[in-house]
């Protein structure tokens, strides 16, 4: 076994190649012993390019994990391939372990890890007023975002997904996305029945179209690589969330998606430098009136309509999609992932493929003209909105573990939200999605 | 196929060749080959880090067996008596920083097939794992 090492940003990163097995992992062991001083705080471990780990290589990392631990500091694992992944899973290692998609995001934990606490309580909570609410920062911190897309949008709308066009995405850690997906090991299975999904937290949710309207509901975060998305279309929203704020509405009914998305971008314009026109959000929400919408059939080949016309055609929209004319869910609980742009900026800073391929005009959205947005949310019966509620990963688990799940939807701009944790992610680029 | 191996961390590398070869034999999926090293490694290393009550060369003996979709995986050796069917399973409720470091190789072996069994004979241990509905040439 071959292993890298690089120092950045004050983080020694290791990067192994080849098996971490009963040899790889003395390796292993000798290099951080060798290359981690005794001042040193931060480790990576880059596990990208390992392709076999045994339980050797668990005890090392958990004597890293151990050791950092002791001196202050941090360790994280990031890139895991799936098999790999399912064996930390199966030792009970994955949710106490800080295990990342990606350098980006393990890099982000170690940074706010690393960040005194003193420095992160003292900051005096900034309450200001938005158009149609209020809205308090909770948190920041230090992330680079970006919206990664699988697939084409174009494809879909065009009902000319084929098998070529489908990626294999494992699920198995926080991951903040929504799509066009399925579960299933056969393409005869999962290709007549994919339909909308999203991924929130450690949960995913999709909703079939094979007649039922039913959706399926899973907390993958135990069996990586038994759970495999199969996605004709994903826009996932990664690098963490540079801001956590909460949110309540002037209106009990709530405030609709357009306007919040409206009243984020008016905020963020005026407050951040690196706001380039697009917002990549999650949150866990009330939702005063829910309107949905859902693709009712596959976008595959075979399903393509006859008169050669997108789906979203007037002649095709009825039968394709199901709409909300009244709302379909009242007062609620819902985690929510999505995107929005602001049409009002100029969006040049952006990969125009990606940003193209990650928005549509859905006829059913009433017309709100300088924002395009795209979210989908899971609902659950309500629950107690938390008080100081701080920490998105933990709400979001929290109504996992403790909502009784109702529903799946993809989201019309003119549902509405009453109050809600929302982690904002400040797209700095949209770019393919290479974590499949 | 069998493979005789010695009492020697090394021959954890003759382990794995032996395991690609029968992978590779029977068109097994990437998935199920990284199930099989993984647990006749974590058996294999077991045996000879705390198995024997001397120092002095003993031989370990493996067969991959496949048919009508059934895998089967035998290990034999002549170390002290240890049932791994016997073993305790981790507890993986206890904080990561708390948790013992033993048990853990066990543990995924059992997860890796879907049955175990285990017989003591002739101051042997004789154990088979059988892995059924096994996928051949899937990928």
């Amino acid at each position: 076994m071959v292993i890298h090492t690089s120092y950045e940003d004050g983080v020694l990163i290791l990067r192994p190649e080849g098996r971490i097995d009963t040899h790889g992992s003395e390796r292993l062991d000798a290099e951080t012993a060798t290359a981690l001083p005794d001042d040193a705080h931060a480790l990576a471990l880059d596990m990208r390019h390992v392709n076999y780990l045994s339980s050797a290589g668990l005890r090392v990392f958990l004597r890293l994990y151990k050791d950092l631990r002791a001196r202050g500091g941090c360790f994280a694992l990031f890139g895991l391939q799936p098999y790999c992944a399912q064996v930390l899973d199966i030792a009970g290692f994955s949710e106490a372990l800080p295990v990342f998609a990606d350098e980006e995001e393990a890099l982000g934990h170690i940074h706010a890890e690393q960040t005194p606490a003193s420095s992160r309580a003292e900051r005096p909570e900034d309450v200001a007023r938005i158009e149609g609410g209020t809205i308090r920062t909770t948190g920041t911190r230090d992330a680079t975002g970006t919206i990664d897309v699988l697939g084409d949008i174009n494809d879909v709308l065009h009902a000319r997904i084929e098998l070529k066009h489908i990626a294999s995405k494992p699920f198995f850690q926080t991951e903040y996305s929504l799509g066009l997906g399925a579960l299933g090991d056969l393409p005869e299975d999962y290709l007549p029945i994919m339909g909308e999904a999203i991924m929130i937290g450690g949960t995913m949710v999709w909703l079939p179209t094979d007649g039922n309207d039913t959706p399926d509901f899973l907390i993958p975060k135990k069996q990586s690589a038994a759970v495999t998305l199969r996605t004709g279309f994903n826009v996932c929203v990664r690098g963490g969330f540079n801001e956590t704020v909460w949110f309540e509405a002037d209106d009990p009914e709530g405030l609709p998606m357009s306007a919040l998305y409206r009243a984020l971008f008016d905020r963020s314009r005026q407050h951040r430098p690196d706001f380039r026109g697009a917002l990549g959000l999650a949150m866990r929400a009330e939702v005063g009136k829910a309107f949905g919408s859902g693709v009712t059939r596959s976008p595959v080949l075979p399903h393509k309509p006859a008169n050669g016309k997108m789906i979203l055609d007037p002649d095709n929209f009825p039968e394709w999609f199901e709409i909300d004319k009244e709302p379909r869910h009242r007062n609620l609980t819902a985690l929510i992932c999505g995107a929005g742009v602001d049409l009002t900026m100029v969006l040049s800073a952006y990969n125009q493929t990606y940003l193209n391929r990650t928005f549509y005009l859905n006829p059913s959205n009433q017309p709100a003209h300088d924002v395009l947005l795209h979210n989908h949310a899971v609902f659950f019966n309500p629950l107690p909105v938390p008080e100081q509620a701080t920490d998105l990963e933990h709400e979001i688990d929290q109504v996992v573990d403790q909502g009784d799940f109702i529903d799946m939807r993809h989201l019309l701009d003119q549902t509405t939200v009453q109050s809600a944790l929302i982690g904002i992610n400040y797209v700095q680029d949209f770019r393919e999605d290479r974590h499949t | 196929m069998e493979l005789v191996i010695q009492n020697d961390l090394r021959e954890i590398e003759t382990l794995t060749r032996f395991v690609e070869q029968f992978a590779e034999q029977h068109k097994l999926p990437p998935k199920l080959s990284f199930q099989i090293n993984l647990a006749l490694e974590e058996l294999v290393t077991n045996i000879i880090s705390y198995g024997y009550s001397d120092a002095g060369p003993h031989k370990i003996r493996l067969v991959l067996h496949m048919a009508d979709g059934r895998l089967t995986a035998e290990v034999e050796d002549d170390g002290c008596a240890f049932n791994p069917l016997e073993a305790p399973p981790p507890d993986l409720d206890v904080p990561l920083e708390d948790r013992p470091v033993g048990g853990l190789g066990i543990h995924l072996v059992k997860n890796m097939f879907d049955s175990m069994d285990y017989r003591r004979e002739n101051d042997k241990n004789w154990l088979i794992l059988t892995k059924n509905h096994v996928n051949v040439g899937a990928t």
